[in-house]
């Protein structure tokens, strides 16, 4: 693993289809994420052209989610830079196969009513809710792809109003690794 | 019965001293019980509360209308009936969890933007009554709060003089007073005061925005007068407070001196001395630590300090190859600010820190690029970086 590639943004929506589109473009290994408090970071390793590549299209992917994303590559890595890693992937973490989809907004009482109307509306399950500082808070759910979009359209329609809405996002089919990274077990 | 068909009342609200009123008034009102809390930073600050549908309705027209007069509602919504599995992850639940007591007498909580101003409010807070410092905590965007005890008449003159006396050096974000505090709130107060208190000289504090500012202000502090450094706190909002004892002269200058050097390597938010803090004030935010630790390397130190992480990491990668220089830690301040300390020999630290400064502003913002020639063995001790 000569190289790492980072992927910044505001909130963390941004940051899980950056890390599951770099995934699924090039033969990289996710190793965490990091966040400091409005800022998040994804980190994952491969060889310098792997990396490259899912910087590229990672970046690409986050850009179509949030408006600040930031990609850097570090090649050939001094051994600490490894350790700016607070959160690092749980690999025991059992997961499942279904589609993911992302509600992303500022407060965490629009999140609680929220999930409550997902979940009467869809049969999708709240897998996570992770909060990052300076009011971001996101909602992981997942289900049958159809029933994740129509859970997104209800909280599209309920958060969309709100002047605190950040954005959502669908990952039909997410690799495994980003569940465990986000804590987004069964 | 009640938790089959349990209705959730979701009170979301910027400031603590709303939110306090706003429990107190909701489980007075009716039967409804906490069932989580949760701060999400910059003041955003969440109760959730649960019973009937009719209990929760009614608290919450209670509770919004408390919450109006003391702070800024950012959301209120009832659930009427809740699906249990769409709540159970949320991080809610574990913070009301809680042994603590509300204990007897009123309660008084005064709400300000920075720690500078806190200290000096609560300093007058416990000169002015005969009250009881309960404890004190911070929830994001720079504001924090400090909660008193004692008996109504106390607690009142007590907070009106804290606000006044923290409104002359900064800004008053709320105040409230709970004549007879429920039990309920227990899960709302701050954790508390472990410390004994302590007589010290004079206090001295030096408020910054980021890490690399206050390292660089405390330094010059040490260096300037016969002061200790007492600690490095940790404020919300990228808030780093400095705080250093000694006779009132010496901290005059020092902090005087002090203030000037952080403002050069970043942003200064408060500069104050209270020349004669009450003990339970020292206790209550100068902590104390006696254990100093004692091979002090008198290296070169290098800050550096970014409001982004991949500026911060491809500062340090780069720093590492372009000079003989040793990583020695980094540090999480919040509020996007993060930084990263070295050690080496002047002119190795001096060049990495060029390389460093250069690397961060392409990728992100650089806060500062900060060097120690000779660091003063008394702050040591005190780095909050590992």
């Amino acid at each position: 693993m000569s190289a790492i590639g980072m992927i910044e943004v505001e909130g963390i929506a941004g940051i899980i289809v950056a890390g599951d589109t770099a995934c699924k473009t090039a033969a990289v290994e996710l190793l965490g994420w990091e966040t400091i408090g409005g800022y998040t970071t994804i980190f994952f390793s491969g060889s310098v052209g792997d990396v490259a590549a899912a910087l590229e299209r990672g970046v690409e992917a986050a850009r179509e989610v949030v408006d600040h994303v930031v990609g850097a590559p570090l090649n050939q890595p001094e051994a600490v830079c490894r350790g700016f890693v607070s959160s690092p992937i749980d690999r025991s973490l059992a997961v499942a196969p279904d589609a993911l989809g992302l509600i992303e907004a500022r407060g965490y009482g629009v999140h609680v009513f929220n999930n409550d109307q997902m979940v009467k509306t869809a049969p999708v399950q709240v897998r996570n809710v992770l909060t990052v500082h300076n009011r971001v808070v996101c909602t992981l759910i997942q289900g049958e792809v159809g029933a994740v979009r129509q859970a997104i359209d209800t909280a599209r329609t309920y958060l969309g109003k709100n002047e605190f809405f950040m954005g959502t996002a669908v990952i039909p089919q997410p690799v495994p690794e980003i569940l465990q990274t986000f804590g987004a077990g069964r | 019965m009640v938790e089959q068909t349990r209705a959730l009342g979701i009170l979301e609200v910027r400031g603590m001293a709303a939110l306090m009123g706003a429990t107190d008034a909701m489980l007075k009102a009716t039967e409804v019980r906490v069932c989580g809390r949760h701060a999400i930073g910059s003041g955003w600050v969440t109760v959730i509360i649960e019973g009937t549908v009719a209990a929760v309705d009614r608290a919450m027209a209670v509770g919004t209308s408390t919450a109006e007069r003391y702070g800024e509602i950012i959301s209120a919504e009832v659930v009427p009936r809740l699906e249990e599995n769409a709540v159970q992850r949320m991080p809610h639940a574990a913070a009301a969890v809680t042994d603590a007591q509300v204990g007897p007498g009123a309660l008084g909580l005064l709400e300000t933007q920075g720690l500078a101003p806190l200290m000096v409010g609560a300093d007058a807070m416990v000169k002015a009554a005969a009250v009881e410092i309960q404890g004190w905590t911070y929830i994001g965007g720079a504001l924090s709060h400090v909660v008193v005890r004692g008996d109504v008449a106390a607690v009142h003159s007590a907070v009106e003089a804290g606000r006044r006396s923290a409104e002359e050096v900064g800004q008053v974000n709320s105040h409230i007073v709970i004549p007879q505090p429920i039990e309920g709130l227990a899960a709302l107060l701050p954790p508390p005061v472990a410390a004994a208190p302590i007589a010290v000289g004079a206090l001295g504090i030096l408020e910054t925005t980021g890490y690399v500012s206050a390292i660089a202000g405390s330094d010059v502090m040490v260096k300037t007068s016969e002061v200790e450094l007492v600690r490095f706190s940790i404020g919300s909002g990228g808030r780093v407070v400095s705080l250093v004892t000694g006779a009132l002269d010496d901290v005059r200058a020092a902090t005087a001196a002090g203030a000037e050097a952080a403002a050069e390597a970043g942003e200064v938010n408060g500069v104050e001395v209270i020349s004669r803090p009450d003990e339970q004030v020292m206790a209550c935010f100068g902590g104390v630590e006696t254990e100093r630790a004692q091979d002090e390397t008198l290296r070169a130190l290098g800050l550096i300090e970014t409001r982004s992480t991949v500026a911060l990491v491809k500062a340090v990668d780069q720093m590492l190859k372009a000079a003989d220089v040793e990583y020695e830690g980094s540090y999480k301040v919040g509020y996007f600010l993060t930084a990263s300390v070295f050690r080496g020999d002047v002119r190795a630290v001096k060049v990495a820190l060029e390389v460093g400064a250069t690397t961060a502003r392409q990728y992100g913002e650089l806060v500062s690029a900060h060097l120690i020639p000779q660091p003063y063995a008394g702050l040591e001790a005190r780095l909050l970086h590992q």
